[in-house]
């Protein structure tokens, strides 16, 4: 009698195990992670969003209400930074990690956040004064950059005087973003 | 109060304290269910439990509140089921393996996915041979607590950002292999008890090749050591039918240090939230069945956290004891 509870208990359990495993994709990448380097060989000098590409071509509005383009941006003749913000706390880490770390560094630096979730202007300068970024430039991206520059959370690229890209990934610690501006400098 | 209603209680509110509470975050990763305990003299148990994590803003990296911009509405959902096996007089085994329902609108975007999250599997010793609660202290061996001692592999079997999804609101899991030790002190003193809990985490380290879908350079990465530390009190009483029911309310910390990403050390990912719980189980006389519903609210002032969001978590839980 106990026997039977107990392997109707387990029968019950793994069904039910089961039917979740079954209901998931591809999680090897989590339980078996690979370090291997699996990028696509780049095409350098062509419009693109890899590094070594020339950033594509855009024109998109920023919160202010105004049209940003890339012709506008590598006008000014600054390096430029464009990170990927959905306001979220990781968002505001890299941020607060760039304030802290790397921008007084960097002063010809020209920052740009990217607001790839919000949609439109009213919301995105909404997000934009409630995580306390007033003062910042923020492009309202309708896709156009997010799909260029495979942008996603706390992607970050570089793109040099010469509209070609420097680095296009994700912030992490920060120490690539200034080893790239630094090889800028000289 | 007799010494059998004593011990229906202590289980009672075991159950409530240390099953399934749930720290999740869906753009921060998530998604898990911690470990369940099993009562003394149970061979085993099957448990369900519903979850529905509501964000209301985040501590941002200062450990300033802020609030979430209007019109946002960023719930999870998550299904947890758990079974917890006797396997001696003083050891036991359990797994537990949410499945994670993500619910976003925020501006132009709007998004429901699903999946699989974190599981963890789970082994306890009992530092007790039996029942440690007491009607009321009359010697000083009567102050003796019960003590649990045991370890928790958290397995990335969620959804994380380096597997194939397009943005954080997708996501249900860290992505990183984690290994907690536990440490739970109980005590029972009448209708009362108190319980301490404290719970160390280190994280594996692992390789990345692939973010958002998209493979990247190769490196490194890993999460800061995690540390959970809760204190708990809870108050039990019979009604005429001899179920009983129970109230419990607790307080917990929790922090995850810096990490290191590609060799380096990543302040970025560190995290600090308080929250506290309150939570009422209702117990059958056999105490088979125990029906529980818990609150869990992050302390959304500033200073309670830090690059963290703030939710409500409340939890509705099925448990079935076999004796």
């Amino acid at each position: 009698m106990f026997i039977n509870k107990i392997n109707k208990s387990v029968r019950l359990w793994i069904l039910s195990a089961s039917l979740l495993l079954s209901a998931c994709g591809d999680i090897t990448n989590d339980l078996l992670p690979s370090g291997t380097d699996a990028r696509s060989a780049v095409i350098r000098d062509m419009p693109g969003g890899e590094v070594g590409q020339i950033l594509e071509d855009f024109s998109l509005l920023t919160t202010e209400g105004s049209v940003l383009s890339n012709d506008t941006l590598l006008a000014a003749g600054q390096p430029l930074v464009l990170y990927f913000t959905m306001w979220c706390p990781i968002c505001d880490a890299h941020m607060s990690d760039y304030k802290a770390q790397i921008a007084s560094d960097f002063p010809d630096v020209h920052l740009v956040l990217v607001d790839f979730v919000s949609g439109d202007i009213e919301y995105a300068y909404s997000s934009q004064v409630s995580a306390g970024y007033r003062n910042e430039t923020v492009i309202v991206d309708d896709g156009t950059l997010e799909s260029a520059l495979y942008g996603s959370m706390g992607t970050t690229v570089v793109v040099d005087l010469d509209g070609v890209i420097r680095m296009n990934e994700d912030y992490k610690t920060g120490s690539r973003l200034r080893s790239v501006l630094e090889a800028l400098q000289k | 109060m007799t010494f059998t209603k004593m011990w229906g209680h202590f289980l009672v509110v075991l159950f409530m304290l240390l099953s399934s509470q749930s720290w999740a975050a869906s753009c921060c990763g998530g998604g898990s269910a911690s470990s369940l305990i099993l009562p003394k003299f149970a061979q085993h148990m099957i448990e369900g439990s519903f979850v529905s994590e509501q964000y209301d803003g985040y501590w941002d990296a200062a450990g300033q509140w802020r609030p979430d911009p209007s019109g946002s509405d960023l719930k999870q959902y998550r299904f947890n089921m758990g079974y917890a096996h006797r396997l001696a007089a003083d050891w036991q085994a359990s797994v537990s393996i949410p499945y994670v329902f993500n619910n976003n609108q925020y501006g132009g975007l709007d998004s429901q996915t699903n999946g699989l999250g974190d599981s963890s599997f789970s082994l306890w010793y009992e530092a007790f041979k039996g029942p440690m609660c007491v009607t009321k202290v009359n010697k000083a061996a009567d102050l003796l607590p019960a003590a649990y001692f045991g370890v928790t592999l958290l397995t990335p079997t969620g959804i994380s950002p380096y597997d194939d999804i397009d943005n954080n609101f997708d996501i249900t899991g860290r992505g990183m292999y984690r290994l907690d030790s536990h440490v739970s002190i109980e005590k029972s003193v009448g209708a009362w008890t108190a319980v301490f809990k404290y719970s160390f985490g280190k994280y594996f380290e692992r390789n990345v090749n692939k973010e958002y879908g998209r493979y990247i350079r190769p490196y490194s990465k890993q999460l800061g050591n995690r540390e959970t530390t809760s204190v708990s009190l809870g108050y039990s009483h019979f009604i005429p039918s001899m179920d009983s029911l129970t109230y419990t309310l607790s307080y917990a910390y929790l922090t995850e240090g810096p990490g290191e990403t590609a060799g380096q050390r990543d302040v970025t990912s560190q995290i600090k939230k308080r929250s506290t719980s309150l939570g009422v189980a209702y117990a059958t006389l056999n105490r088979q069945w125990i029906y529980k519903f818990s609150w869990n609210s992050a302390l959304n002032d500033d200073g309670k956290g830090e690059n963290f969001p703030t939710t409500d978590i409340y939890t509705l839980g099925l448990a079935y004891v076999y004796q």
